[in-house]
């Protein structure tokens, strides 16, 4: 967490936040990924009527096995209330072995969602994620047409061949869910007046994330 | 440190809405006032929200009414870059240049002259040196990554804006004068290659070499009703042995939008700037303003590029209040920048004669 709070400090200090060290621990929970500027954009297109009537979502997130996949669901389940601005009522889950399976949601506005999780992908592989949304009028995704895998910006082809993904020069050299947590640590603490609602949405999506495995070992529906 | 009291000036440059939320935003900068060239520009300019900000109709009046301006962004067209420049000096006010300050070389020269002898900090726009995926490749070119560059090929394919920012499409406004592409044309310099001086730039600062021949040729327009250049391919050597072709086109094609709005582009990706590098160590390709967020959605429910990580201006404008405050010199000062200014009217010149020019 060195890094991440170096790069607080220094967004803080740049920008005239008053803020007290404790502030630089970021161990509350505000849901980082919604400071991500893909979720930001994904959620403009569906506030902005770029995509007019939404019906289906189609999320996946696959991840090596050090995230867990209540931590995946926590993540994925947030992210399809930010991005349509609705919330879960409802859902079904299908798991193996707490590593992989998929969970269909009903938003409260009837949108239906599906989110395969699994945490199965060899040691140190990149993340694996997609985020579509399907509506009467368009669809908006995170991946481009036709492939299956997220891009990068720069493919880095020698003997040891890297790829690379920057995306924000003021936190340039921290990752995807450092900026991430840096970003929506700085922007809560520029207006902590969201206190509350954090706190709300993290016991909501834990209860989201209690009933997909209840639903699991049921087989059953759960209505939240 | 004391805010920088800062202007825009004309407010016709593609690249003026750009600077909005940052000079909005920026506590390092105090956000004084503007002034349009038309009342056309000033509606434009209030659409955007910015009603608190003062707008004039004239640089002088705006000058008159804040003498407190330390800074200004000329955002105007290229035709009126010197007298704009030479205004500003005569006044002590620092100056953020649009990317072209002028494609006359002796006006440049005399820019030159009144930026060195007024003391002002000249800073021009090149805003990819801010980019996040060009900081990663200075950092893999610093390391020699890729080992000894071979060759360098890079595009910055954009649509055109000559509809929205009618001065580009204006030879003695874009260019400064109307010339001929060549013998038995009937098109004129000032079209997309002096819309695209970044990877014109870019080469010479990723190899640290200058260029020794360059050759250009221009197509047939796709907008055959434009009296410009809006296709056009370069290549060449740089002094150091690496290869390159430059690709500077307006080959997006466009809606003809009087102001940007959703649903300008007609190609899924309006702009980009992407780098194809070999090197004795491999190869590196790199796209500068990707991933994104794709939709097919309103207004023309067309395969569309949403932009999703666009923070340059925020680099620039942090090293600009630095070189104000600070008294230093920016890395795309306006010595650094004739060279490539140059390169740009040897393309030029390699259209008109048919064959490479030497530097």
């Amino acid at each position: 967490m060195r890094m991440e709070k170096e790069a607080l400090l220094a967004l803080l200090n740049k920008y005239s936040v008053p803020f007290c060290t404790a502030d630089l621990d970021m161990n509350i929970p505000i849901q980082p990924w919604r400071c991500n500027r893909k979720y930001v954009e994904l959620e403009k297109l569906v506030s902005s009527n770029t995509l007019e009537h939404l019906c289906l979502l189609r999320f996946c997130h696959l991840t090596d096995a050090k995230t867990e996949l209540k931590d995946l669901l926590y993540r994925e389940f947030d992210i399809a209330e930010f991005v349509t601005g609705h919330n879960i009522v409802a859902l079904h889950a299908a798991f193996t072995n707490e590593r992989s399976g998929s969970v269909i949601i009903t938003l409260d506005n009837g949108v239906i969602g599906s989110i395969e999780v699994g945490n199965l992908l060899p040691e140190g592989q990149a993340e694996v994620d997609r985020h579509e949304m399907i509506a009467r009028r368009g669809v908006g995704s995170d991946i481009v047409v036709d492939t299956q895998l997220p891009q990068q910006s720069i493919y880095l082809m020698t003997d040891k061949p890297e790829a690379f993904k920057d995306t924000d020069s003021e936190l340039f050299g921290l990752n995807d869910k450092q900026i991430e947590l840096v970003r929506a640590h700085f922007a809560f603490l520029k207006d902590k007046s969201k206190k509350e609602w954090h706190a709300a949405q993290d016991a909501h999506l834990l209860a989201a994330v209690k009933a997909a495995f209840e639903s699991n070992e049921t087989h059953k529906k759960i209505v939240l | 440190m004391k805010p920088v009291k800062i202007a825009i000036l004309s407010l016709t440059h593609g690249h003026t809405r750009k600077y909005f939320q940052t000079l909005h935003d920026n506590p390092a900068l105090d956000w004084v006032a503007v002034s349009a060239e038309s009342e056309e520009v000033r509606d434009v300019f209030y659409h955007y929200g910015y009603n608190e900000i003062p707008c004039y109709m004239s640089d002088d009046e705006m000058f008159d009414a804040h003498p407190e301006i330390e800074a200004v962004v000329i955002a105007s067209a290229n035709s009126r870059h010197l007298e704009q420049v030479k205004n500003c000096a005569r006044r002590g006010i620092h100056v953020l240049s649009m990317k072209i300050p002028t494609f006359d070389m002796a006006e440049y020269d005399e820019m030159m002259k009144v930026v060195k002898e007024s003391g002002i900090v000249f800073q021009i726009e090149l805003e990819m040196h801010y980019n996040p995926v060009v900081y990663r490749m200075k950092e893999l070119f610093a390391k020699k990554a890729l080992g000894d560059v071979a060759s360098f090929n890079a595009t910055n394919i954009t649509l055109s804006p000559v509809w929205a920012f009618p001065w580009q499409g204006v030879p003695e406004l874009s260019y400064g004068r109307r010339e001929p592409l060549r013998e038995g044309d009937h098109r004129f310099r000032g079209g997309a290659l002096c819309d695209h001086p970044h990877i014109f730039d870019m080469i010479r600062w990723l190899t640290g070499s200058d260029y020794e021949y360059i050759y250009a040729e221009v197509g047939p327009n796709i907008r055959p009703d434009i009296e410009e250049e809006d296709i056009i391919l370069v290549n060449g050597k740089m002094k150091n042995g690496v290869s390159f072709l430059l690709d500077p086109s307006w080959s997006r094609l466009e809606e003809r939008l009087k102001v940007p709005a959703p649903g300008w582009e007609v190609f899924p990706k309006r702009m980009e700037v992407n780098f194809n590098i070999s090197g004795d160590k491999g190869v590196m390709l790199v796209d500068s303003f990707g991933p994104n967020v794709y939709h097919n959605g309103a207004p023309n429910d067309r395969y569309t590029v949403q932009y999703t990580y666009f923070d340059e201006w925020i680099g620039l404008v942090d090293e600009f209040v630095d070189c104000v405050r600070n008294n230093r010199t920016p890395k795309i000062n306006i010595e650094w920048h004739r060279r490539t200014i140059e390169a740009m009217n040897a393309c030029y010149e390699s259209v008109r004669t048919g064959q490479p020019v030497y530097f």
